[in-house]
């Protein structure tokens, strides 16, 4: 082997130990970690046995064959330019429209606050929207442990002005030995 | 009894949940006072200024009127603070939402005319002046209503009436991707099958003469070419389903 191929090997296996690293660490998520070492994995390819580039340029009748691997970089850098352009879009949106959702939660605060502390302030409109009374399965699985016995016959009794404070239901012991 | 004073009569009639008016304002400290003492002096609607961190007193000016304010933590521009508005009043069970400007441009005697066109059953109403704009945007606007089919002839006017359908399909999350009040909005309501009507209103000149978004020909320029591009890209309408289930 040449050392041209040895070092292309070497690079390509150095892409893929920072890749591991990276994922290793936290800084790269697996699923992207994935895609880099397969680039890294085609590196050491091309670079431990360039003849392969020949070879593929003869079958596609492009005359002259290091420019493959130079023309896929490219397509490569542009698809993840695009892909990152629209993941930036996402975030971005998600980020106004948190910025807006603060702003209201902060109005009605302010709403609140003006009310309880002054009789004479003419509250905006207080109709609250129409909520599901019916809670949806994920719902139920997240408050069930918290649903006291106390709390059931409350409201099969229909007395549920008492407020019970919030505590995860006792498991029932299991009888061990 | 004049028009507007008969107007406000019959509004005193429609419940507090009625209408919401909503004004997207960064640095407007100089017209902000004028403009909202003018609304509550002439409708019993409430009143939502949303502040898009603006660094003057145009928040406290506000508050000092009792008038709800709702403030960006950072400026998303004035489309995305009017979404921040519609988002509160849908949330809050308004049936009707009006935008207007913060300059005083647009003139609160006019409320009434969105108003009353409304009551023909248009779920958005827009408040046209064909007499504002130079030769210029006139054909630009031509230019866009003819390649999206959209049948109104001031597409740039940020006063318009909005009913409870329209709000719904404006708080989406499609529409946060929008960058202006204008033909993006009137696309995306054709797309939900929402209809359009004009109403000729009076506006008055700019004070400071000068406009927030178009202070130069850059911004003009990427205006053109960025509203081109939603105009051939929606010029086919949307299946509306997809606002619904992305919705919120």
């Amino acid at each position: 082997m040449f050392t041209p191929q040895i070092i292309g090997a070497a690079i390509g296996l150095f892409i893929g130990g920072v890749i591991f690293w990276l994922v290793r660490r936290d800084h790269m998520v697996s699923k992207d970690g994935i895609r880099w070492l397969l680039v890294a994995g085609l590196i050491v390819l091309y670079g431990a046995f360039p003849g392969l580039n020949d070879l593929l340029g003869a079958y596609l009748g492009i005359g002259y064959p290091p420019i493959i691997p130079v023309l896929l970089g490219i397509g490569a850098v542009l698809i993840k330019l695009l892909i990152n352009d629209t993941e930036r879009v996402k975030t971005r949106v998600d980020i106004e429209r948190m910025v807006q959702r603060i702003a209201i939660l902060e109005a009605e605060l302010e709403q609140e606050k003006l009310i309880r502390n002054n009789d004479n302030v003419k509250p905006l409109n207080v109709v609250r929207p129409q909520v599901n009374k019916v809670p949806s399965k994920a719902v139920t699985e997240k408050i069930e442990p918290f649903i006291t016995e106390s709390l059931l016959d409350d409201v099969q009794s229909g007395n549920t002005k008492r407020i019970e404070p919030l505590r995860p239901r006792q498991k029932q012991s299991q009888g061990k030995g | 009894m004049h028009q507007n004073q008969q107007s406000a009569a019959n509004h005193n009639s429609l419940p507090d949940t009625a209408v919401l008016i909503v004004i997207p304002a960064q640095n407007e400290a100089a017209t902000i006072g004028p403009l909202l003492a003018d609304i509550q002096a002439r409708y019993p609607f409430d009143i939502a200024v949303i502040d898009d961190c603006s660094s003057d007193a145009t928040a406290t000016i506000a508050r000092d009127l009792g008038v709800l304010v709702l403030p960006h933590l950072r400026a998303l521009g004035a489309w995305k603070a009017t979404q921040t508005g519609m988002r509160y009043a849908f949330n809050r069970g308004y049936q009707r939402v009006i935008t207007m400007d913060a300059d005083g441009q647009h003139l609160p005697a006019e409320i009434a005319a969105l108003l009353q066109t409304a009551q023909s059953g248009a779920d958005v109403v827009v408040g046209s002046c064909l007499s504002r704009g130079d030769m210029m945007r006139h054909i630009a606007w031509r230019g866009f209503r003819a390649v999206s089919g959209i049948d109104v002839q001031d597409i740039t006017s940020g006063f318009r009436l909005y009913n409870l359908a329209a709000l719904r399909g404006l708080s989406a999350r499609e529409a946060t991707m929008l960058e202006f009040q204008d033909l993006g909005v009137l696309l995306l309501l054709r797309s939900l099958g929402l209809s359009i009507q004009e109403v000729d209103v009076k506006m008055q000149v700019r004070t400071d003469g000068e406009s927030r978004i178009f202070n130069s020909w850059f911004k003009v320029l990427s205006y053109m070419v960025t509203t081109a591009l939603v105009c051939l890209t929606k010029a086919v309408p949307l299946k509306d389903v997809k606002y619904l289930k992305r919705f919120y």
